[in-house]
Formats: C-alpha cells, structure tokens, sequence
C-alpha cells in the first residue's frame, strides 16, 4: 500500500502528460464558444430589447428549461429582460438553470474525452508495446490502472470544472450588463456563484464513483481487446440486452445501462426548482449506485488481470 | 550467489512447447549469453524470468522474488531493454525521465542527463521523432543511471548500425558491469557479444541445449581444421567443409591426438552452435 501510494503521483503526472492535450483543448475549445456567443449577446443586446414582443418574450420564459445551447442564448436574453420582474426565489431559479445548461456542454465534451481515454488506456500501450517499458518499472498493475481511473474520473476533470466556473463568472457578466440600470447587483448576489464551485467539485467526485461500471468496463475491454476496443465495448451489452429481450422478453439490461449512463451526479437544470447538494448525495442512497459499484470494483479486478496477463498486441 | 535460478520451465501455446523443461542459472558478477535460433523459446524464457509471463510449471528465482508474483518489487533491482523500441513514443524525454524518478528509488537523475548530454538526444524532443539508434541510447541512459544488480538485454542492437551496436556493448560493459551485477543477453549476433560473455545457453525447441562458462568450452570443444582425405578420429560432432580445407568440431577429446591431423582451434560460438543443433533445426 506505501509503494502504491508513493508512485501514485508520478502515475498520475505520468498520465497528464499523455492526455493533457486533450483534456485541455476540449473544455477550452467550449470555453471559447461561450464566450464569443456571450459576446455576440452582449453586442446585440439592444436588439433583443426592440424584436422580442411580449409574446415571444413569454415564450422564452417557458423555454428556460431547455436544455440545448440555442435556450442557453434565449436564456440570457430573457433574464436580461425580465430581472427586475422577477423575485429574489425566482432570479436564483433562472439563473441556476442558466449556469447549469451552460455546463452541459462541457460535461459532454469531457465525457466523449474520458471514454476515448478509456479506450486508449491499456490498448495503446499494448499497440506501440510501451506496456513492456512500463512493466520494466517497479510499478505493479494494480497501481498502474487504479492511476488511469483516478486521473479521467477525478483529476482530468479539474480542466473542465476551472472552465466551467470561467464560463459561470463570464455570463453572470454578461447578464449583469445586459440587465437594466441597477439589476446588476441582484444578478451576483442571486447568481450562487460562490457554492457552485463546491457543487461542480462534489459532483464531479460522486460522478466519478457512479461512472465506475461504466468505465470500469471500458477499461476492461481496453485491456483485453486486440483490434476495435470501440466496438466490443457497445457490441457486446448490445448483444446481451438483445439476447435478453428475444429469450426472456424483458429489457431490464438495455434500461439500466442506459439509466445509469444518462443520470449522474453533475448539476444539470431540474425541473421547476434549484439543483441542490440533496438531490446530488441522493444517489448515494440508491441501490443502482451500490450495485454499479459492485460491479465496477469487479471490472477494475478483470482489468488489472487482463493488464498482467497480456503484454504487446 | 545466485541471481537468477530457474528450474524446469514449462510453457505452452496450444500444440507447442514454447519451454520445455527449460533451466537457467545466472551468478552474481557474470554475462550469461541466451542464445537459440528464432522460436526457440529465448523470448519466452525472458518474459516469464521478467513476470511479464507465467509458466504453466517449473520454478523461477529471481534475486528471491517471484517474477509472476513480485513483479513490482523485482523491477527495483531488475532492469530491462527489449529488441524493439519499446519507450513510448507520445512522451518527450524530459517527461520520460521525471516518470522513472518519481516511480524508482533507484534512479539517478542527475546521471542520466548527464549521459544524455554526450549524446544528440534533446530533453525537450518527443521520443517519436528519436532514430532507433537514438531511442536505444535513451533507454540505455536510463537504464545506467538506475544501476540494477541484473540487466535482462533482448535483441538490444536489432536494426541498429555498426557503430551504435559497438557503442551499446561498450557503455554496457565500462558504465554498468560490476562484480556485483550480472547480465543475461540474447541476440542473433553471436559474434557480437562472443568477447564478453562469461556464461552461455544454448536454447533450441525449448530445451537447454548446452549450459557452459566460456573457460570450460575451450577445454570441452576444439576444431580441427585438416585436408579434404585426412584421415581423423571419429566422433566429430559436425563436418563442414572450407576453402580452408575440412573443419570437424569435437567434444571430449584428446587434444594432442587431434594435432596430429592438422590445425586445432577453439571453436566460436556459431560454429559450435551449428555443430549442436544445426542437424535437428528445421
């Protein structure tokens, strides 16, 4: 345990320098999104003001729960039109939806980065045999593997989350701006903006341990597979959920996958209230996160196996 | 003392005996030269006396560690260059080296840049864009700045050009043997490592085909070089003929006998390789 937890940090610098590129250039590429949208806004914030009729303006309030970057925009726009109509409970609630549809984007980008380095994570280095340097090293698998889990579940997602919190900071800017004479201090005093970083970090941590299964099982094809990792990794619970439904008739397998793969902890816009630290720790009394845990735990272990067992492709 | 002790390796790929029965023992202070035509289970020997394998039976000893076991915690006292470049490509060197500091205790920094200075190898460069030769020499840096008790070389010259190879054996010997270390090493150059090996295995389908120390093979085996029709004993374990004449190679005899007959020699190591397993090699 001492030696594990001495070559954890260099393990874990070890892969920052393998996918830094990635993990940086992804949330900075939707950093910069948002801001040039947040800029495009604020240059034609007049605009809005004239062409937005009553009408539609009710419109994009209904519309503040969706989801997709184009109601991020009308988001905005409709705070900056709407603050001082608004109560203190219901400034809060608009912007937590703002802010948290605004992470969505980056918690997607991280996502699709996290299963590419997942894929990659025992195969490449079976592929260009550096695996045979890497066991030349006094560093066992179990170290090796439980530092590729740490670094995408936990560690990588620090870029993203610093990202987030830029991205926050500049709409609460922006929105600031746009809304009328003297609204501004009620948007940043309404804005969370100081517990939300705590709520990405917390989130980010139980995402890590909700993900496991998921993960766990993209490493362990990762370490086993010797051509198209991708493939095995959907082709084989497709299979058994298809077997599932023409012998048993039942779907159980395909819906818990792809319920636990949509949910999570990370704060997302709910529905008709504020995304709270309650209903990210719920999980943790759910018996699908115990159950996911049980069986990554039994992943990582094949994983750790599989990485012993086979050396170059 | 012994450094590595294995005893009746076995190993299998489906119908084939990668190892069979295989034993190796390589003491403290000496160079032991693993040497066998390709599939004759050199690799697999190596890999399982690394942990990077497991025998299906037989034993392994390892400076006391059990390879397969205490990979880990062997690796601190074994180090080991492959026959292909097996440094990651994707790290820039000076990454590389804050790697190996930050996971073994043994490893001299300092040491290593200062090798890397005498070389063309820029801390900042990408090992992908490094030549084999280059990338040969890098993991030779690291390897001399760690100072294992045992270096496991496989095919380490493989590809490179003359002037490389004879720099890799030459820094090996005046930078890294010591009486206190040991080196077990295979290649297909024989001829190569001849003057530099204390020990020799000869490895052929899997079995120990001849296990000797380099002093005990000049007494044990002697060429006779001799004339087309020269009458000789027999006995001779192979038969080859030269622009030089006939060459027989002997075991076990008398020395003086076989001068009569025409010139007497010790064998090299290739000859004497041929002359055991040239008749059963396919």
């Amino acid at each position: 345990m001492n030696r594990l937890l001495a070559v954890f940090p260099g393990l874990l610098m070890r892969e920052w320098h393998e996918h830094r590129g990635a993990f940086t250039w992804g949330p900075g590429i939707v950093l910069a999104l948002v801001v040039l949208i947040g800029f495009v806004m604020t240059a034609f914030e007049g605009r809005f003001e004239m062409e937005i009729s009553e009408v539609e303006r009710n419109e994009v309030r209904e519309r503040l729960e969706i989801r997709d970057d184009a109601g991020v925009m009308e988001s905005v726009a409709a705070l900056a039109l709407d603050a001082a109509g608004s109560t203190d409970a219901e400034l809060t609630r608009k912007l937590d939806n703002l802010l948290n549809a605004i992470s969505i984007p980056f918690y997607l980008v991280l996502m699709i980065i996290s299963i590419i380095a997942f894929i990659a994570c025992v195969h490449d280095e079976r592929k260009d045999q550096s695996i045979l340097f890497w066991k030349s090293m006094p560093v066992g698998d179990t170290a090796s593997i439980l530092s590729k889990y740490a670094f995408v579940a936990w560690v990588a997602p620090l870029v993203t989350f610093v990202a987030i919190t830029i991205a926050h900071v500049f709409a609460i800017t922006v929105v600031s701006i746009a809304v009328e004479d003297g609204m501004g201090g009620r948007i940043w005093s309404n804005s969370g903006l100081l517990v939300r970083p705590i709520q990405l970090l917390v989130g980010f941590l139980l995402n890590g341990v909700w993900m496991l299964p998921v993960f766990a099982w993209i490493m362990c094809v990762s370490s086993v597979a010797t051509k198209v990792p991708f493939l095995w990794v959907i082709a084989v619970p497709w299979v058994l959920g298809l077997l599932e439904r023409i012998f048993l008739g039942t779907t159980h397998f395909a819906d818990a996958i792809t319920a636990h793969a949509a949910s999570g902890t990370l704060p997302v816009p709910v529905e008709g209230g504020i995304y709270t630290f309650g209903r990210m720790f719920s999980v943790v009394g759910q018996p699908e996160m115990w159950v996911g845990l049980l069986i990554g735990v039994g992943l990582i272990y094949l994983t750790i196996y599989f990485r012993g067992r086979f050396n170059v492709i | 003392m012994s450094v590595v002790r294995a005893t009746g390796m076995e190993k299998r790929y489906g119908d084939v005996d990668a190892l069979d029965g295989f034993d190796l023992h390589v003491e403290k202070g000496r160079i032991v030269g693993l040497i066998g035509p390709n599939g004759s289970g050199k690799t697999t020997a190596l890999q399982c006396l690394l942990g990077l394998n497991r025998l299906d039976d037989g034993s392994i000893d390892v400076l006391g560690f059990d390879p397969w076991r205490q990979r880990a915690e062997m690796m601190e006292r074994v180090a080991y260059i492959a026959d292909t470049g097996i440094l990651p490509k994707w790290m820039r060197v000076r990454d590389l080296l804050s790697y190996v500091e930050s996971v073994h205790p043994e490893f001299d920094r300092a040491k290593a840049e200062e090798r890397l200075e005498r070389t063309e190898i820029r801390l900042d460069k990408r090992i992908r864009v490094l030549s084999k030769g280059m990338h040969v020499q890098l993991h030779l840096a690291l390897i001399l700045a760690i100072g294992a008790e045992l270096l496991v070389l496989d095919e380490p010259t493989l590809g490179l050009d003359i002037l490389y190879r004879q720099n890799f054996y030459d820094s090996v010997l005046s930078d890294y043997f010591t009486e206190e270390r040991s080196i077990l090493v295979t290649t297909h150059e024989v001829r190569e490592i001849e003057h530099i090996l204390t020990d020799v295995v000869f490895i052929h389908h899997g079995r120990v085909k001849l296990a000797s120390s380099m002093e005990d093979l000049a007494n044990d085996f002697v060429k006779l070089t001799c004339a087309e029709h020269a009458e000789v004993p027999a006995g001779a374990m192979s038969r080859r003929s030269t622009l030089a004449g006939v060459e027989y190679i002997y075991s076990g005899i008398d020395q003086a006998e076989l001068a009569a007959c025409g010139d007497t020699t010790v064998p090299n190591l290739a000859e004497l390789f041929v002359a055991l397993v040239g008749d059963d090699h396919e």
